[in-house]
């Protein structure tokens, strides 16, 4: 171990002279200051707060990937070039040990620059999130939608197929099923059997757009299973501003709140002030208005509260629902409305989509108007109701502008699982992975290759890790089985397997993405990068590399 | 030859082949090669460039692995990870890292013997003030001179006290006042039980401080054993007598040959190193021996000699080429020869000496490049073989 620490000390500061650290911070930095003058969001704040979390995680990953897998071949590659290695030899230290030293180094580096990078990245977003937002909207989407975990649930995808096959046999005991074949064998001049092939594909597609589209008046449904009690209550305090008694002897009561407090309240959403409930009447940015029916503001804890009196505000969770609608005459915006029910078990339908009954327990209605094409997210106060962990989401189409269609991977729910900060970590954490990978990989190429090959090397593994998905997808892979592809085809399919083999995923493992819709990163996967792209990978790539350095003759001149 | 435990490093057979990527023969360095380095002994490897000093020492230290046949040291592999904290090596090339200073680059050498701190500071200023370097000990080391690189160079090499010192080249860029130091520090080690394995193209420095030498050529060993023996020229009788007069010098070489004079001392006279090793390299190119490394240069190359339509001014450069060409031409023949190489040896180092001697004498208008050059040609003329060995008694006599 001595010898490895001393090789790693040794690594590190050798980085250090070669003012690899500042050139990093430098270019970072640059390209922080930069970003204000590229940044061309919506022109909200939280749009800007996306944009800067989104370039500098990103920036900061691909720099430092780069500085890893420069730093790690050359100082080995190098070592050997420059013959530094003959002395090291000479000393009593196994050459794994050497190899393992230096990537040790390396990844001390890494830790000290993503500590550096992470840092003002997290201090520089919390000084964007304090700045004054442009209305209330925007506040509620920095704090509930970007500076928080949110966990996403997608909803049961009706089982199309088995929707058409119904659809089909309907058909086939009306004695139309034949007609419709015939058709197909003479319009297209087709067999029997690729006719009804050919029927089938096209009745699950019909199926699958009817129940992902509602004409004006119609609805859509989607099922959400299995949604955990969403418990999680936001405490903190605010100061009264005004008491008021309204009509029909109900009382206002006006409190200022820190800004991101204000941002976990919901418009008609419950509040509780010094343990009373209550529902938020009216939102602006930093204050709000609490309203007590009649039975509770008689109580002592509301009932004696005067001007500048601090009081105690507990914001219930919210759940949000997530969509992308697109309208069938391209119309920018659609009135509709959102309804939320519970359901028991026995309401939940197989299929889901159009055929599904409406239950009765309607938890709340959103009537309003939404943008189409974008993705779009509406907030409301957990229902206590949901503890069966069921949810039907209704989408009414208002009349009369036009049909709409939204697609059911298109539609999620979102709760607030955990807080930003400890995301961030995670996220770091993620980057953290790949970057010790990269060391090893590095190191590896670095023990048997020459500086510019290995690089060249390690360059085009890094990008072909971070397209793959991509390419994958691009290459129509895992949509038709292997026989039925064309031999081009084929070897994409070997090379992207070969590909996910030897590279983690590095598009899993990207967590911008994430941090800017403020989505959780579940400890699962951080566990999951650490165990592949640590303990297996890395350990995989330092072995064969100190295998490699052990039979290699390092006197001998590499060309 | 000695038993494996009885020897520092022993190899057997020790034969490298250097392959091209399809694995076909390109050169072999080193062909069986048989060594035996036993303790407190000074090992000179010897031979011309390429002839495979380097490979043998890379292979001793694990940085090659040999083709055919076995290295032991200290009867262990040489990839051996525990017996190197004996050894201590000094490459061709310093090969140190740039960007730290004299004192981080010991210290990092140092914890890889894992020699505790306290001892590590105390060695690395010792070191420091050793190889005279203690006043540049914050510098990075990129910035020395050669020179100096080579100091710390050697400063890193002994660090752990070795057993076994692995040399290459140790004098090379180190000035006469470290050479001298180098060799003093040589001779201290051995007396402290030490081995010390040195390959060098400084033949005096190796003359001066080995017992034992090998030479190599083509990477085969041309011969080997204590360095006396081998400058011993047992055909040769050196006569050491009193002052003669002319008289007595006259008559000597026909009384010789009946033996009449009282003999002081009789024994073998000493070849230098550096004809001994010409010798050698020149016998082996003469049997065409096949080596991958460097052959005796042939004069000047052709076109740098060149007559033909040469610019205006080019007579003026052609009568000053043509004169160091001449000399450079001469020591081909004579070097076979020693008994003509021996006296051409002695001048130069007259040549060296005298000059010195003759020009606190006279008065500073004299010019002193005019009595080298007549000196040496009217000594080399005069002289005999009893005259160079008299030589002492004469210079006293003038």
């Amino acid at each position: 171990m001595k010898n490895i620490f001393a090789v790693a000390r040794h690594t590190f500061s050798q980085c250090i002279r070669m003012k690899i650290a500042v050139a990093f911070i430098l270019l970072l930095a640059g390209c922080l200051i930069a970003l204000p003058y590229v940044m061309t969001g919506d022109g909200t704040l939280a749009g800007n707060i996306r944009t800067f979390l989104s370039y500098s995680v990103s920036i900061t990953g691909i720099l430092l990937s780069i500085v890893t897998v420069l730093v790690t071949v050359s100082v080995v590659a190098g070592d050997i070039s420059q013959k530094h290695i003959y002395l090291i030899i000479a000393k009593p230290l196994g050459r794994w040990e050497y190899l393992v030293g230096r990537w040790l180094g390396v990844v001390v580096l890494n830790a000290l620059l993503l500590a550096i990078a992470a840092g003002s990245i997290f201090l520089f977003s919390q000084y964007l999130r304090e700045k004054q937002a442009r209305n209330y909207t925007d506040r509620r989407i920095i704090e509930t939608e970007i500076f928080t975990a949110r966990q996403e649930q997608s909803p049961i995808i009706p089982n199309y197929k088995q929707i058409a096959a119904d659809q089909k046999e309907i058909f086939r005991k009306r004695g139309l099923l034949n007609s419709f074949l015939e058709a197909y064998e003479s319009q297209r001049g087709l067999t029997r059997e690729k006719a009804e092939e050919m029927f089938d594909k096209d009745l699950e597609q019909q199926v699958k757009e009817g129940l992902s589209s509602a004409r004006p008046g119609g609805a859509l449904f989607w099922m959400f299973k299995g949604l955990p009690v969403i418990g999680e209550k936001t405490r903190g305090a605010g100061i009264v501003e005004s008491v008021d008694v309204e009509e029909a002897r109900r009382r206002l009561i006006g409190i200022s709140v820190p800004v991101w407090l204000g941002g976990r309240l919901v418009p008609r959403g419950p509040v509780t002030i010094n343990g009373v409930d209550g529902v938020v009447a009216r939102l602006e940015k930093g204050r709000f208005l609490a309203v007590f029916n009649p039975g509770n503001m008689q109580r002592g804890e509301i009932a004696n509260l005067k001007d500048g009196d601090k009081v105690e505000i507990q914001a219930d969770p919210t759940i949000q629902l997530r969509y992308k609608v697109s309208a069938g005459n391209g119309a920018k915006s659609l009135k509709r409305t959102i309804e939320f029910y519970s359901a028991t078990e026995g309401q939940v339908p197989a299929g889901g989509g159009k055929s599904m009954l409406v239950p009765k327990l309607r938890i709340k209605q959103l009537p309003g108007e939404g943008p189409t094409g974008t993705m779009t997210t509406v907030t409301i106060a957990a229902p206590e109701e949901l503890s069966n962990g069921n949810l039907i989401v209704r989408y009414v189409n208002k009349p009369p502008v036009s049909s709409v269609s939204i697609r059911s991977k298109n539609v999620s729910l979102l709760y607030r699982v955990g807080g930003f900060t400890g995301n961030f970590i995670r996220a770091v954490i993620l980057v953290f992975c790949q970057l010790v990978f990269l060391s090893a990989l590095g190191v590896f190429m670095g023990s048997f290759l020459s500086f510019p090959v290995g690089v060249l090397s390690c360059s085009v593994l890094l990008a072909s890790g971070w397209i793959i998905d991509w390419l994958s997808d691009a290459l129509g892979i895992g949509k038709s089985s292997f026989g039925e592809l064309d031999f081009t085809s084929q070897m994409g399919v070997v090379v992207s397997y070969v590909v996910k083999v030897i590279m983690p995923n590095f598009t899993e493992m990207s967590p911008s993405d994430k941090l800017v819709d403020g989505l959780n990163i579940p400890w699962r996967n951080v566990g999951s990068a650490v165990l592949w792209s640590i303990v297996i990978r890395t350990t995989f790539y330092l072995t064969v590399g100190c295998l490699i350095f052990r039979k290699r003759e390092l006197a001998r001149v590499q060309v | 030859m000695a038993t494996t435990s009885d020897s520092v490093v022993q190899t057997v057979g020790l034969t490298k082949i250097f392959r091209d990527f399809w694995m076909r023969e390109k050169v072999t360095a080193v062909s069986d090669l048989n060594l035996n380095i036993a303790p407190r002994e000074v090992f000179g490897l010897l031979g011309p460039n390429g002839s495979g000093k380097s490979t043998t020492l890379k292979m001793i230290l694990g940085l090659l692995f040999p083709t055919k046949g076995r290295i032991t040291i200290f009867g262990k592999v040489p990839t051996n990870v525990a017996v190197k904290a004996r050894i201590g090596f000094l490459p061709e090339e310093s090969n140190l890292y740039n960007f730290l200073d004299a004192r981080e680059t010991l210290d990092f050498y140092g914890r890889l013997f894992h020699i505790p701190r306290a001892q590590r500071i105390k060695r690395i200023d010792m070191l420091l003030e050793m190889v005279g370097l203690k006043g540049a000990a914050y510098r990075r080391v990129g910035e020395y001179s050669k020179g100096m690189q080579r100091r710390i160079g050697l400063a890193q090499a002994l660090i752990n006290d070795p057993d076994l010192l692995i040399l290459d080249e140790p004098t090379s860029g180190l000035d006469p006042i470290g050479t001298r130091q180098f060799k003093d520090l040589i001779r201290t080690l051995v007396h402290r039980g030490k081995s010390i394995i040195l390959s060098s193209h400084l033949l005096g420095d190796v003359e001066d401080v080995c017992d034992n030498v090998c030479i190599l050529y083509g990477g085969k060993l041309q011969t080997q054993g204590k360095i006396d023996e081998l400058l011993s020229r047992k055909e040769l009788t050196q006569i050491t007598t009193d002052k003669l007069d002319d008289a007595t010098l006259a008559t000597i070489r026909q009384t010789l040959e009946k033996a009449g004079r009282e003999l002081v001392e009789v024994g073998s006279p000493h070849d230098k190193l550096e004809n001994l090793f010409l010798r050698i390299v020149e016998d082996a190119q003469r049997h065409h021996l096949a080596t991958g490394g460097a052959l005796g240069g042939a004069g000047v190359a052709e076109f740098l000699t060149r007559d033909g339509a040469q610019p205006e001014g080019a007579a003026v450069i052609e009568s000053l080429v043509a004169k160091p060409e001449k000399k450079t031409e001469q020591p081909e023949p004579i070097s076979p020869q020693p008994e003509q190489v021996e006296p051409k040896t002695q001048v130069l180092q007259e040549l060296l000496t005298k000059p010195q001697q003759d020009a606190a004498p006279p008065t500073p208008t004299n010019k002193p490049t005019a009595k080298p050059t007549v000196k040496p040609s009217q000594t080399q003329a005069d002289r005999s073989v009893i005259d160079d060995l008299l030589g002492n008694d004469k210079e006293s006599g003038e």
